[in-house]
């Protein structure tokens, strides 16, 4: 094929096609394994939230209170009262083991104590080395117990004969209606994979972007590369990586559509920015791959280097844990990660419905990472044509 | 062929194990996986959360109808540890606008009839809005207007009940006959760091592993001139002492990375810690173990050094989320659990969170220590299998070649 000088990309592009199709682990980079991300997290977690929480009671009164606030644990959805448990101290242990997530203790002579007027006090215990079941469990404790109250300040209340429908407002005149806006179910799923997918995806289009430039090094095939591409590094990166790009945007879609259509995950602005947000995110991870072979043009390194960078984007996404409550040097290194850009964007977008004039800045700043190529650009040009580091 | 005595086997097993060591340290790629990332990258997610918990989110109170009552909410929303109150504003509009900029993460609104509803013996709402931009977010408004609610409805009941002519200790008893009072067992202030960190270490000692010994077969494999990654020497046909030998190498670096990882590491950024050594030690043994080997049956599939990098990285957050960080693993879908019953860390993961961090004992978390002697069991005669088919068929080659 003979093709002008400045369409020698072309050339490239159909060497570079010729080896995807030949060898497998082009198919299992761009196709297969981000298709087993998609399947393994959409399917992972059955329930948005986990139902059933195992917990424990332990019945020191065995009253017709105590029966009552077991029977309102267990009437609640998140919980499941397995276990009634003779001692603290057994209670303790399952609760260590992990077989329960939280007890109540209910005290000796409670009911008499609450007919009393002596205000006695249920202790309850959770467990938060797990962060999330720990806190729902404590959320669900605190709302059953405070129920049980009520109840009963409420039937006191209508012994003394007030009036029933006034005592409500008297005993809670304030009500908290907290509202979640764009997960309005609270969902865990919905939260961690609008993120955690991306994040993903961006992984294997760094770990690619730097493979496939880094085997021409390593078997020095890179001159003959470079030559094919009219001695220009920017055709022979155009026509190697061209592919790649379009292959990664097609199953960044693949998982919007599946997201947002099939799941019906919030969508609260139009889908168009949704796409233009992954195809931003797969060509800069793909700018940045080119960036850490050039700064480390030895295979392994590079590989190396874009793992770190790609598993550390996740926390720096901010989806675990906030951006601004990290200490303050650390926060700075946001700047540095595409994918905390994308995820800005997708609370706009998705989550928020905002006006684009709020997030145009975020697409800007995710176009001048295409540049990342150009601080490296002379000395991968200079590894490419000299081939002569290590291969190891 | 004469069995050698068992002098001469420790001997070889013993040369096969220097050999080994020597390989890793003349690898800088195995050298950064096994030492960079083992103590790097703890102290780097050690760093990043290191303020455990978030303070003082930034919310916007819309006050409608500014009364003392509503002026009462916002002092206390403010005194919450979850909340901070931006600024007061008196429309929606101009909350939004904070909002949308980023300014404030939470909008409190009390509509214009707020203190009315009171005086009128009616319930009244308190409205807070948040984003899932971060569970994190959603957990500090959720706690911070809940307890003031909770607070002031107990106060304005008290002092309806004292109007009544109810003494402090009957209004007291009336207004909550029954007190709560929660505390948690494990991770007692809900720290970030204490959640996540124990799953990454061990996390971050069976990739490296893994990794690391992919690499090494690879390499291995790349430079011995048939592709196989057992170079044919007549001592090495012992299968058991190959496995042995190189089994040991990397035992023994581990014993002190895991130590350091598992507990230096949790001291040194104040996380809970509260597995002893000794309760350690019965972790340790059989997890490394069934890490070691299963990396050494896993090798089979990394045919060049770069393999295990491309194809098994990826694998480390997925597993995390099989270890019962975060998703109750009682709770995940059937086929994955069986799917994670393959991999070490999901037991490993289990029991050193219940140990570190729970302070359960080492008998306590007994299933998973015998699960994880299973997997050694298996994953040793799995490699035994690897390595002995890989000697057959490099010696096949040799004598095809004679």
């Amino acid at each position: 094929m003979r093709v002008p000088k400045h369409q020698a990309w072309l050339l490239v592009l159909r060497r570079e096609l010729k080896r995807m199709t030949t060898r497998s682990i082009y198919p299992l980079l761009v196709v297969f394994i981000p298709l087993g991300f998609l399947v393994y997290f959409t399917t992972l977690m059955p329930e948005g939230l986990p139902q059933s929480l195992p917990i424990a009671v332990v019945d020191h009164d065995g009253s017709s209170l105590s029966r009552n606030i077991v029977r309102q644990l267990d009437a609640t959805p998140q919980l499941e009262v397995v276990a009634h448990i003779g001692s603290f101290g057994e209670a303790a242990d399952a609760l260590r083991h992990g077989t329960i997530i939280g007890f109540v203790e209910l005290p000796d002579h409670l009911y008499a104590d609450v007919l009393n007027g002596m205000q006695p006090t249920i202790p309850f215990y959770y467990d938060q080395s797990n962060l999330l079941t720990g806190s729902l469990v404590m959320k669900e404790l605190t709302l059953v117990l405070k129920t049980v109250s009520a109840g009963t300040n409420l039937s006191m209340r209508r012994a003394r004969s007030q009036d029933p429908s006034d005592a409500l407002a008297r005993i809670q005149p304030l009500v908290a209606e907290v509202r979640s806006m764009g997960n309005p179910w609270v969902n865990y799923s919905v939260y961690l994979l609008s993120c955690i997918l991306p994040g993903m995806l961006q992984l294997m289009v760094l770990l690619t972007t730097v493979y496939v430039i880094g085997i021409e090094l390593k078997k020095n095939s890179s001159y003959k590369w470079y030559r094919l591409g009219g001695q220009s590094l920017w055709q022979a990166l155009v026509g190697k990586l061209l592919p790649y790009s379009l292959g990664f945007i097609a199953m960044g879609t693949l998982y919007l559509v599946t997201l947002f259509k099939g799941l019906n995950y919030p969508l609260n602005g139009p889908f168009v920015w949704m796409l233009a947000d992954m195809a931003l995110l797969v060509l800069t991870s793909q700018t940045f791959g080119v960036f850490m072979i050039g700064v480390f043009p030895v295979l392994r390194d590079g590989l190396s280097f874009a793992g770190l960078f790609g598993v550390l984007s996740l926390s720096y996404s901010g989806l675990s844990f906030p951006i601004e409550g990290m200490p303050g040097l650390l926060q700075g290194l946001s700047w540095l990660f595409p994918l905390r850009r994308y995820f800005v964007i997708y609370q706009s977008v998705a989550l928020n419905g905002f006006n684009p004039a709020y997030y145009l800045g975020e697409f800007g700043i995710l176009l001048l990472y295409l540049l990342m190529p150009l601080f490296v650009y002379k000395r991968l040009r200079k590894a490419v044509v000299e081939m002569n580091y290590p291969k190891k | 062929m004469k069995k050698g005595n068992l002098t001469t086997n420790l001997r070889q097993v013993f040369e096969i194990f220097t050999e080994e060591l020597r390989h890793i340290f003349n690898d800088s790629g195995v050298v950064i996986l096994f030492f960079g990332a083992t103590l790097l990258y703890p102290i780097l997610y050690g760093f990043i959360y290191r303020n455990e918990a978030y303070h003082d989110l930034p919310v916007v109170l819309v006050d409608e109808h500014p009364t003392a009552l509503s002026r009462e909410l916002a002092r206390r929303l403010d005194a919450t540890p979850d909340l901070a109150v931006y600024r007061i504003a008196g429309d929606f509009e101009e909350a939004k606008h904070l909002f949308e900029r980023g300014k404030v993460k939470g909008i409190i609104y009390l509509p214009d009839d707020f203190h009315d509803k009171v005086l009128a013996g009616r319930q009244s709402q308190v409205f807070a809005y948040t984003n899932m931009a971060s569970m994190i977010y959603y957990r500090c408004v959720f706690s911070g207007v809940n307890l003031v609610v909770q607070d002031m409805n107990l106060n304005l009941q008290v002092r309806q009940l004292q109007d009544l002519g109810l003494t402090d200790r009957q209004a007291l008893s009336t207004a909550e006959p029954i007190m709560s009072e929660g505390r948690s067992l494990a991770n007692p202030k809900g720290g970030f760091a204490s959640f996540l960190m124990p799953a990454v270490l061990v996390m971050i000692i069976q990739q490296t592993l893994v990794l690391g010994i992919g690499m090494l077969a690879g390499t291995a494999r790349e430079e011995n001139n048939f592709h196989q990654f057992i170079p044919y020497q007549r001592k090495y046909h012992g299968t058991m002492r190959i496995i042995s030998g190189k089994g040991l190498a990397y035992f023994v670096l581990y014993v002190f990375i895991a130590l350091y990882d598992l507990m230096l590491i949790p001291k040194l950024f104040g996380l809970p810690h509260l597995v002893s050594m000794a309760e350690l030690v019965p972790f340790l043994l059989p997890f490394l173990l069934a890490c070691i080997f299963f990396g050494m049956a896993l090798s089979v599939f990394f045919w060049n050094r770069e393999m295990s990098l491309l194809l098994f990285l990826c694998t480390s957050v997925p597993l995390l989320f099989l270890s019962g960080f975060s998703w109750p693993t009682t709770h995940v879908h059937t086929f994955w659990r069986m799917v994670s019953y393959f991999f070490p860390s999901t037991f490993g993961g289990h029991a050193f969170i219940r140990m570190n961090t729970a302070g359960a004992s080492a008998a306590t978390v007994q299933t998973d220590l015998l699960a994880l002697w299973i997997q050694a069991g298996v994953y040793f005669i799995v490699a035994w299998f690897v390595y002995r088919w890989q000697i057959l068929q490099s010696e096949q080659r040799i004598q095809r070649g004679k």
